[in-house]
């Protein structure tokens, strides 16, 4: 019962910490009403993202359309709205894949040590070094632009990262008594990873995860800015912005609008992640 | 002895390093589906025809035989030529350059200058309001996107106020002018240096935090020597030493950042060159543009270690 009571109180402190940062508090729960706004875009967008009005093209905020239409009649909250999942989903889902994979290679690079870890991390460094922007491109230039592609591709980038963190950590964890402990009754390497080890990466992870989906955000933005992610009519805050642009002097409104959405959101990760890192790791404190 | 040993040993590993990214990208480039002849070889042309243009573009020849070729051209600053306009690749890159380096490196000085700066401020007066209101601004700037901030940039810069041009990187017939020239460096460089501010900003104020707590620090003020000293003389040059990695890493985002501005801001340099390249298929001018640019990235990465042995006699690298 005694590791009940630990997990209480070690909750405790967590929420003890959190408490003592506002922002990262309010950026959670502004993500969290992100979310519940993207999960029930069909209720609460007030129009169809993709209708086209041709005779209400380009009009400014106005109690019907409050952040005003795009060039081609549509409301851009409803757009902004319907992108929120699209961004969503890929900054989620991309980062979760490159979690998996980094914690994976991180893990056994950091607990066998030696050649393996020579390997792993050579491997490491050299995905570090790739331009990974260009590669991306390439690559979707190429096959053609999907979301399960671009999911695939910046998981790709942002894998690396992860597996140097948890490696550093894992390589410290390794040395401790209970994995010792766990060694001497019999578990062999496997065993010992997923279930001494993995469960105290927990802090670390969840910090990377709320880190990086920021910077997920950004790419995948900023890959359909360019025409290689979300591709139109599907809306994606990348894509409005990169619509928007040939009309920002008539209609500065759309970017305007839809950058901020990359913006706010972007900043209410990096809120959320700061604050959990404090709150969960005291080492690291900034 | 020891860093010479060192140094050696890392130099030596750039070469495979460069290989491993080239054959990265050439498998990517060669693998995907439609892969380097759909830039040539249309749909409804006849088979005779598409052979006979893949045997003269060597596109038949097995993978390994065609990257060694690549491979062995490149090493005599070979790239081959443009697919689009049939120029050298290495022209194209090396008329690019010089614009590139422009933009980031007055974007990475800029900066560094600017965040020391705050950074320090805002250590030295730690949890004042000063210090939270340019802890919250370092987070606004390292939020944003690139590419939005520079439409932003625009809109109030160019477009509403018309203080500055929106796009070029100079003026037909006023090349030599230097005040026009900066005019035109202005906003991109603000595009491209804010997130990285931000980022510095809370690494400097973290670091030189670290510093100030020190024994050695409190001595020196035990001793009675001035406050200003203490933090300029003594802490400083100490905080800066970790902040120098951060600049290594900060390349990688500084590039990838690049292309983003020199797309809005119409700024003709390798990142411009990149996007178009890749939205033609353009493939032997996509490869050398991400040589040339994996190129930077490692050796900004061995200048930074050989940076941190001087600055850090602590330091030993095994």
């Amino acid at each position: 019962m005694s590791s009940g009571v630990a997990v209480a109180t070690s909750g405790v402190r967590f929420w003890r910490q959190l408490r003592r940062h506002p922002l990262a508090l309010g950026g959670g729960a502004a993500i969290l009403f992100i979310f519940l706004v993207a999960l029930l875009a069909p209720l609460v967008s007030p129009y169809d993202p993709i209708a086209q009005d041709l005779d209400k093209r380009l009009q400014g905020p106005s109690p019907s359309h409050w952040l005003g239409t795009d060039t081609f009649g549509r409301d851009v909250l409803s757009r902004i709205i319907w992108g929120a999942r699209i961004s969503l989903l890929i900054g989620v889902g991309s980062i979760a894949l490159a979690i998996v994979v980094g914690t994976a290679f991180g893990a056994v690079a950091g607990f066998y040590g030696k050649r393996t870890d020579w390997t792993v991390m050579r491997i490491v460094d050299l995905f570090l070094a790739v331009p990974g922007l260009f590669v991306i491109m390439v690559i979707v230039a190429l096959v053609g632009p999907s979301i399960s592609l671009t999911v695939l591709l910046i998981a790709f980038i942002f894998w690396p990262s992860t597996a140097r963190i948890i490696r550093a950590v894992v390589l410290a964890l390794r040395a401790q008594d209970f994995v010792e402990a766990a060694r001497a009754v019999g578990a062999d390497g496997p065993r010992i990873i997923v279930r001494h080890i993995l469960p105290n990466t927990a802090a670390p992870v969840i910090v990377q995860f709320t880190l990086q989906i920021a910077r997920a955000i950004i790419l995948e933005s900023g890959l359909s800015y360019l025409g290689l992610g979300t591709q139109p009519p599907t809306p994606s805050w990348g894509n409005i912005l990169s619509e928007a642009q040939p009309h920002l002097r008539i209609a500065p409104w759309v970017a305007t609008f839809s950058g901020m959405a990359i913006w706010l959101t972007t900043l209410c990760f990096n809120f959320l992640g700061d604050g959990l890192r404090d709150a969960l790791d005291p080492r690291l404190q900034v | 002895m020891a860093h010479q040993a060192y140094l050696i040993r890392r130099l030596l590993t750039i070469p495979p390093m460069l290989v491993g990214i080239s054959l990265v990208l050439f498998l990517a480039i060669n693998l995907a589906p439609g892969g380097p002849e759909s830039f040539f070889i249309a749909e409804d042309m006849n088979t005779q025809m598409a052979e006979q243009l893949r045997e003269s573009l060597g596109l038949n020849q097995p993978l390994h035989v065609r990257y060694w070729r690549w491979l062995t051209r490149v090493v005599v600053g070979d790239l081959g030529f443009s697919l689009s306009g049939g120029i050298p690749t290495t022209q194209l890159i090396l008329d690019r350059l010089g614009a590139t380096l422009l933009l980031t490196t007055t974007s990475l000085v800029i900066a560094v200058v600017i965040s020391v700066i705050v950074g320090v401020i805002s250590a030295v007066h730690q949890y004042s309001t000063l210090d939270r209101v340019i802890s919250a601004l370092a987070y606004f700037g390292m939020s944003f996107p690139t590419f939005w901030l520079g439409i932003m940039l625009i809109l109030l810069f160019s477009v509403t106020l018309r203080w500055l041009p929106p796009s070029g990187m100079s003026e037909f017939g006023k090349e030599g002018d230097l005040l026009s020239r900066i005019s035109f460096l202005v906003l991109p460089v603000i595009a491209l240096s804010a997130v990285d501010i931000g980022g510095f900003v809370r690494f400097v104020r973290a670091s030189m935090l670290d510093v100030l707590r020190m024994d050695y620090v409190r001595t020196a003020r035990a001793k009675g020597l001035a406050e200003k000293v203490v933090v300029y003389r003594h802490s400083l040059r100490n905080a800066l030493i970790p902040t120098v990695t951060v600049i290594g890493m900060a390349a990688r985002s500084l590039v990838a950042g690049a292309v983003f501005v020199e797309m809005i801001f119409a700024w003709p340099g390798l990142g411009r060159l990149a996007v178009n390249a890749v939205y033609r298929r353009d493939y032997p001018v996509v490869m050398g543009v991400n040589i040339v640019i994996a190129l930077f990235v490692v050796v900004t990465s061995l200048i930074v270690d050989i940076l941190y042995l001087y600055l850090d006699p602590r330091i030993e690298y095994e």
